[in-house]
C-alpha cells in the first residue's frame, strides 16, 4: 500500500498531479486507486479574496496479495502431484525475492541430474505464481544447500580449468550451463589477468570457453 | 492418472483460458502418452520461448515417473 497526499488548484488538478507522481494514467486513477477528498479547496471570487488549495489523499495497492502463501500452496501441490515427499523447512520473503529451503527424503529426485529438475520446478513455480498474482518477485528454491554447494564446486572448477589453460596455452570449453552458472564462472575469473572467458552457443547449449588472455585462433 | 493431474494443474495455472485445457492419457505397458490441447491463443503459454515451459513440464513428469520406471511423454497438439 502506498499513500500520497497532493494539493492542487482544484480536485481535478490534484488528481492529475497524483497520477503523474504515481506513474498512472489520469483517466484510470479512480479505477486503480482509492481517492479521498481532504479539502475541496476554494477559489477567490474573480481571483480575489482568500483561496485555498484542494487536497486529496490517494492510496494504491502496491501488492496486497499474499505471495509467500501462494508460493507455498503451488509448491506443496506440485510435490503432492509428483508423488514426492517434501517439506518447506525455511522461508524468507524480501522486497524482490522469496527464498524457500526444502527438506526431503527424496532430495535426489527433486534435484535431478545436474540440478535439472530443481531448475524446472523453480522455473514453473515462478511462472505459475507470477501468472496468478502478477508479482514480479523472484522465487528461489534450494534443497540441502544444493545451490551453495554447486556454487563452491563451480568456483573450484573454474580455478582448476584456468590453471590448466594457462599451463597448456590452449582454450578449454566447459559443459553447457544455465545463465546463473555461466555468470558465476565469468565473475570468478574476471580478475584473473591471464585468462579470458566467453559464452558461446545458443540456448540450452550455451557454454563458457576459457582461453589464455588475448588468445587468437 | 496422477501424471494427467500434474500436467492439468500446471497448465491451468499458466493459460488465460483454463476451460480450454484438455488432456488425454493413453496408457501403454511401458509408457504413458499425454496429449495436451489448449486454446490457440494459449499455446505459447505452454510451450514458452525455445520450448522452455514444455521442457520444464516434461522434466517434472520424468521426475515423478522415476519411481515407477515408466516413460511418460507429453505431446502438445495444435
Amino acid at each position: 500500500m502506498k499513500v500520497i497526499e497532493v494539493e492542487g488548484k482544484s480536485i481535478d488538478d490534484a488528481k492529475k498531479k497524483a497520477a503523474k507522481e504515481l506513474g498512472l494514467d489520469y483517466r484510470m486513477l479512480s479505477a486503480d486507486a482509492d481517492i479521498e477528498i481532504l479539502d475541496e479547496g476554494k477559489t477567490g471570487m474573480f481571483g480575489l479574496g482568500i483561496s485555498r488549495a484542494a487536497k486529496i489523499r490517494v492510496s494504491i495497492n502496491v501488492n496486497t496479495t499474499d505471495i509467500a502463501g501462494e508460493v507455498v500452496s503451488v509448491f506443496t501441490e506440485l510435490m503432492r502431484l509428483m508423488d514426492i515427499k517434501a517439506e518447506i523447512s525455511e522461508m524468507h520473503e524480501g522486497a524482490a525475492k522469496v527464498y524457500l529451503e526444502i527438506e526431503s527424503s527424496d532430495s535426489g529426485l527433486i534435484i535431478g541430474k545436474k540440478g535439472k529438475t530443481l531448475e524446472a520446478i523453480q522455473f514453473l513455480v515462478n511462472l505459475m505464481v507470477a501468472t496468478k498474482t502478477k508479482s514480479e518477485k523472484k522465487i528461489i528454491l534450494d534443497i540441502e544447500s544444493y545451490r551453495a554447494k554447486r556454487e563452491r564446486a563451480l568456483k573450484r572448477l573454474s580455478y582448476d580449468i584456468a590453471k590448466k589453460v594457462i599451463r597448456s596455452g590452449k582454450p578449454w570449453t566447459l559443459e553447457p550451463m544455465n545463465p546463473f552458472e555461466r555468470r558465476l564462472i565469468h565473475l570468478t575469473l574476471q580478475n584473473n589477468d591471464q585468462v579470458d572467458t566467453k559464452s558461446e552457443g545458443q540456448g540450452i547449449y550455451r557454454k563458457v570457453r576459457i582461453s589464455p588472455k588475448n588468445y587468437k585462433g | 492418472m496422477k501424471y494427467k493431474d500434474l500436467v492439468e494443474y500446471v497448465v491451468k495455472s499458466l493459460v488465460d483460458s483454463p476451460d480450454g485445457v484438455e488432456i488425454r492419457e493413453i496408457e501403454g505397458e511401458k509408457s504413458t502418452i499425454l496429449e495436451l490441447k489448449v486454446y490457440k491463443d494459449d499455446i505459447g503459454k505452454v510451450i514458452g520461448k525455445h520450448g522452455r515451459i514444455a521442457r520444464a513440464i516434461r522434466t517434472l513428469l520424468n521426475a515423478s515417473a522415476t519411481k515407477s520406471g515408466k516413460r511418460v511423454m507429453l505431446e502438445i497438439l495444435d
